[in-house]
């Protein structure tokens, strides 16, 4: 096909403010990578393909405004997500504790099962706070997978991204073309008549 | 208002946008720069009449009627809703746009701002339209097969006919609906497009832009139904956002916690920047360009964002900067942009893509901005309540450097032209002190080679001597003589030579020997003197107590007023030499060192007549002729010297000792012109060129 990709999934990355959204993003993206990375727009918003099962899958990234003050007002970015990228800071134990309810405004903004719990800054035992255990645990009672990752060193971003990208992509494809809508964000009634943003 | 904050480009002044019958509201170029109000009492007479002639424009009219109403400024809707009239009077014009239509052809050409030609060509979409003729060569251009392109319009034109028949429906109208048929027009195009046989060999890019010229084609010449139905809340909701934003123009960049830098000029022009394409947004009619707008807004925040923080600003950052941005534009009909785009758009578009994510920021600013409280400000309830309300007084950054823009930008010109001058006054005074420098330098210079000049020839007045023999003899003489003797014995020496004369001729040649090593320095020294040598001889002259023993003998008149009356007579040969001399002493006959010339010249007369070398040796040893003898050389000056010196003697006949001068000169003369002779040549010669040499001497080594 010369449109470049096969599928195209939109990511969003949440979590408190000053965990490092966006340095995992710029990480990730800019980073050189086995997969061929397109382009790079802007800063925050950030477009790369990766081949997972030799399929080719174009990756857009959204990131997000951590501060408790935009909380209320991001559920419009959660409209035609693939997959939530839910960021903590293992140094800082109050981001870890928000996690809870980064993924109850996720339950409330959208129906996405795709998620991943990213540990970041995970390059500093000293100072590390949030124990993998604990973060293991809630990850599994959470029904989430978990990655302690360091964009600082570049420890796990991709594995977590690519990790992601195929939970979303295998989820894509388990379901067929009639219930792919249940992917796509119920935001109103217009909803069935969209058109898809994937193919 | 709102329009101070934008950029110049976009700014008009108030009386522009008000009613033209001085009401007080603001009036549209679409109503003939009246406001609502005054357009419809105006035209009001004349519509009914109208419709009563041409009912068959009246089913036309409701098609025409949120094309009218849309195009009111927010503020125009302000000052409807003011007046609590807002959906009655909408449905009033609704029934007689008709004829409005017909009137708007002719304002149409009155609008000034931001009238693009697609502004205007929408506006007459029912007549050929140059917007349609632009759109059908768009459509030649794409590539796809004729058959798509064939298949594409007809799409257009069905959606098209769907839209007005909707909108000119009688049933009652929800923005929902509409926009559902919209989206599933798309997306019963996408599937045609990317389905359809006819699209078979088109590329995937051409497919998405089949798409993307289908949404525009259908958005820009329905821009005018769709954009704020008359049946939503929209325009009510951009008055109340603009109210808001309005009130909380006390927010300043640190309330949000972004990095604007509010009065870096720098940081404000990027700020402009993205104000300017924020208001923008309005001026587009396609929700594509819309998009396009909102990012290169975004981006010039990311820019701004980039300066201030040094680095890659995060989604953290744009936000507030975003929101900050959105408060200082306070764009126009913000709330009908951002739902024309949510309903009417290809879904996908906000939900993806560049475009979608900026978008999504917007409107989350948006809604950050109708929601927020003390407490997302980071300021106290009541704080906040008393800033909203306007009952606590506050300064912005950004509105106060917008008012001292003028003055700020008046002082840093002027900061620039002193700073200007203050180079150019650095440069002056340190010109200033290096030429003082160079000055000192000079003087020191200069001192310093007059010292070391002086040094090695110093200027040494050596008292005359004359020999004490000759004083002596002079004595003798005077004494065995008595005063007319002496005065006989220079009569006799006037007359042509006498034994007393002989006599001193006689002293003076015994006395040559010594006194030639003492002349040849003082010419030595005299070179080195340079203006002293011409004062020397006056002193030499005056100090010699010997000479001024004579003075007492004023009663030889006889002698100089016979030379003297012979003066004019000057005639060459040494007679001649002497009546020139007696001239000379018309004035000084009084003078008291008379007589000591007298006594030199009547050597020197003496001399002439026996031996010309010892008349020159004579000269020197009695230091009145030496500094003249250099005279020679400069032979202009001699003539003048005489000729002021007979002058002064002549007209004042006041005796002074300046007049003692010219007596010495005589001699010379006399012996300048004895140089003409061929007789006398050596005489002067001798003593001319003898100094002469020892000034090249002197000089030639340097």
């Amino acid at each position: 096909m010369a449109r470049g990709f096969d599928h195209l999934f939109k990511l969003l990355i949440i979590g408190d403010s000053g965990v490092g959204k966006s340095s995992l993003l710029i990480r990730f993206s800019d980073d050189t990578f086995s997969g061929s990375y397109i382009t790079t727009i802007g800063v925050d918003f950030k477009i790369r393909t990766v081949d997972i099962d030799g399929l080719r899958v174009k990756l857009q990234i959204w990131d997000t405004a951590g501060q408790e003050r935009f909380r209320t007002i991001t559920s419009t970015y959660y409209r035609g997500t693939h997959g939530v990228i839910v960021v903590y800071d293992v140094t800082n134990g109050e981001s870890f504790a928000n996690v809870r309810r980064w993924l109850e405004e996720i339950q409330n903004n959208c129906d996405v099962v795709n998620k991943v719990l990213v540990g970041n800054k995970n390059d500093d035992p000293d100072r590390k706070v949030v124990i993998f255990e604990d973060a293991q645990r809630f990850a599994k009672q959470m029904d989430i997978e978990l990655y302690e990752t360091s964009a600082k060193d570049n420890i796990n971003v991709d594995n977590m991204f690519l990790s992601i990208t195929r939970q979303v992509l295998h989820h894509k494809l388990r379901t067929s073309p009639n219930e792919q809508q249940k992917d796509i964000v119920n935001l109103n009634t217009t909803n069935n008549h969209r058109r898809k943003c994937c193919r | 208002m709102a329009t101070a904050a934008r950029p110049p480009s976009l700014r008009l002044g108030q009386q522009d946008l008000k009613c033209r019958t001085g009401c007080g509201f603001y009036g549209t170029p679409q109503n003939d720069g009246l406001c609502s109000m005054c357009f419809r009492e105006k035209f009001n007479d004349k519509q009914r009449k109208l419709r009563q002639k041409a009912g068959e424009t009246a089913g036309l009219a409701p098609g025409h009627a949120p094309g009218f109403t849309d195009r009111r400024s927010p503020q125009h809707g302000h000052h409807g809703q003011g007046r609590g009239e807002q959906q009655p009077r909408k449905q009033e014009a609704a029934e007689t746009s008709g004829t409005l239509q017909k009137k708007k052809f002719t304002t149409v050409l009155q609008k000034t701002l931001q009238a693009g030609a697609q502004k205007i060509t929408q506006q007459r979409s029912h007549v050929p339209d140059p917007t349609e003729g632009q759109f059908l060569l768009q459509l030649r251009q794409l590539r796809i097969p004729d058959d798509g392109k064939r298949k594409l319009k007809l799409e257009i034109q069905r959606l098209d006919s769907e839209i007005r028949k909707y909108i000119n429906g009688n049933s009652a109208k929800n923005v929902d609906e509409l926009s559902d048929a919209v989206q599933n027009a798309y997306t019963k195009v996408s599937d045609i497009v990317h389905n359809d046989p006819s699209f078979e060999i088109a590329t995937n890019e051409d497919r998405d832009s089949a798409i993307d010229f289908f949404e525009k084609v259908v958005m820009t010449q329905n821009h005018k139904f769709l954009f704020s139905p008359y049946f939503t809340e929209d325009e009510d909701s951009d008055v109340k956002v603009q109210k808001r934003i309005r009130q909380l123009s006390w927010i300043t960049a640190k309330h949000l916690d972004c990095s604007i830098d509010e009065v870096n000029a720098e940081a404000r022009d990027l700020v402009y920047n993205a104000i300017s394409e924020l208001v923008g947004i309005d001026s587009y009619y396609s929700p594509q360009e819309k998009l396009q707008c909102t990012v290169r807004c975004c981006r010039h925040i990311f820019e701004l964002l980039k300066r201030a923080t040094g680095g890659p600003a995060s989604a953290d950052d744009f936000l507030p900067a975003l929101i900050f941005v959105v408060l200082k534009a306070n764009p126009v009909r913000l709330h009908s942009n951002i739902n024309f785009v949510t309903r009417f758009t290809n879904a996908s578009r906000v939900m993806s893509g560049e475009g979608g994510y900026y978008f999504t920021n917007l409107c989350s600013a948006i809604a950050f901005i109708e929601n927020l409280n003390g407490e997302s400000l980071g300021i106290s309830s009541e704080e906040f309540g008393a800033l909203m309300s306007g009952q606590q007084p506050y300064s912005t950054p950004w509105e106060s450097a917008l008012l001292a823009c003028e003055s700020l930008h008046l002082i840093s010109e002027n900061m620039k032209r002193m700073e200007g001058l203050q180079k150019r006054n650095a440069l002056i005074s340190s010109g200033i002190a290096s030429f003082e420098k160079e000055l000192i330098e000079f003087q020191r210079e200069v001192t310093e080679r007059v010292d070391t000049v002086i040094a090695k020839a110093p200027l040494n007045l050596l008292p005359i001597k004359t020999p004490a023999f000759l004083i002596g003899q002079a004595r003798a003489h005077l004494l065995s003589d008595n005063e007319a003797g002496h005065y006989q014995a220079n009569v006799l020496s006037g007359g042509g030579g006498s034994l007393t004369t002989q006599s001193l001729t006689a002293a003076t040649s015994l006395a040559k020997p010594s006194v030639a090593p003492e002349d040849s320095g003082l010419s030595l020294k005299d070179t080195s003197i340079g203006s002293m040598g011409r004062l020397s001889p006056l002193q030499q002259n005056l100090q010699p107590a010997d000479h001024l023993f004579a003075s007492p003998m004023f009663n030889y008149a006889a002698f100089d007023a016979v030379s003297l009356l012979e003066d004019p007579v000057t005639t060459e040969g040494n007679d001649g030499d002497v009546m020139m001399l007696g001239s000379e002493f018309q004035g000084g006959l009084t003078n008291i060192n008379y007589d000591f010339d007298l006594s030199d010249q009547s050597g020197e007369n003496s001399t002439a007549d026996e031996s010309k070398l010892n008349l020159d040796e004579f000269d020197p040893l009695v230091q009145k002729s030496s500094p003249i003898a250099q005279k020679p050389p400069a032979l202009p000056e001699t003539p003048t010297l005489l000729d002021s010196t007979t002058d002064s003697l002549i007209d004042s006949e006041v005796p002074g000792t300046a007049v003692l001068l010219p007596s010495p000169l005589k001699p010379e003369v006399a012996n300048y012109r004895g140089f003409s002779n061929f007789d006398i040549p050596s005489i002067s010669c001798n003593t001319g060129d003898f100094s002469s040499l020892g000034h090249e001497g002197v000089e030639e080594p340097k």
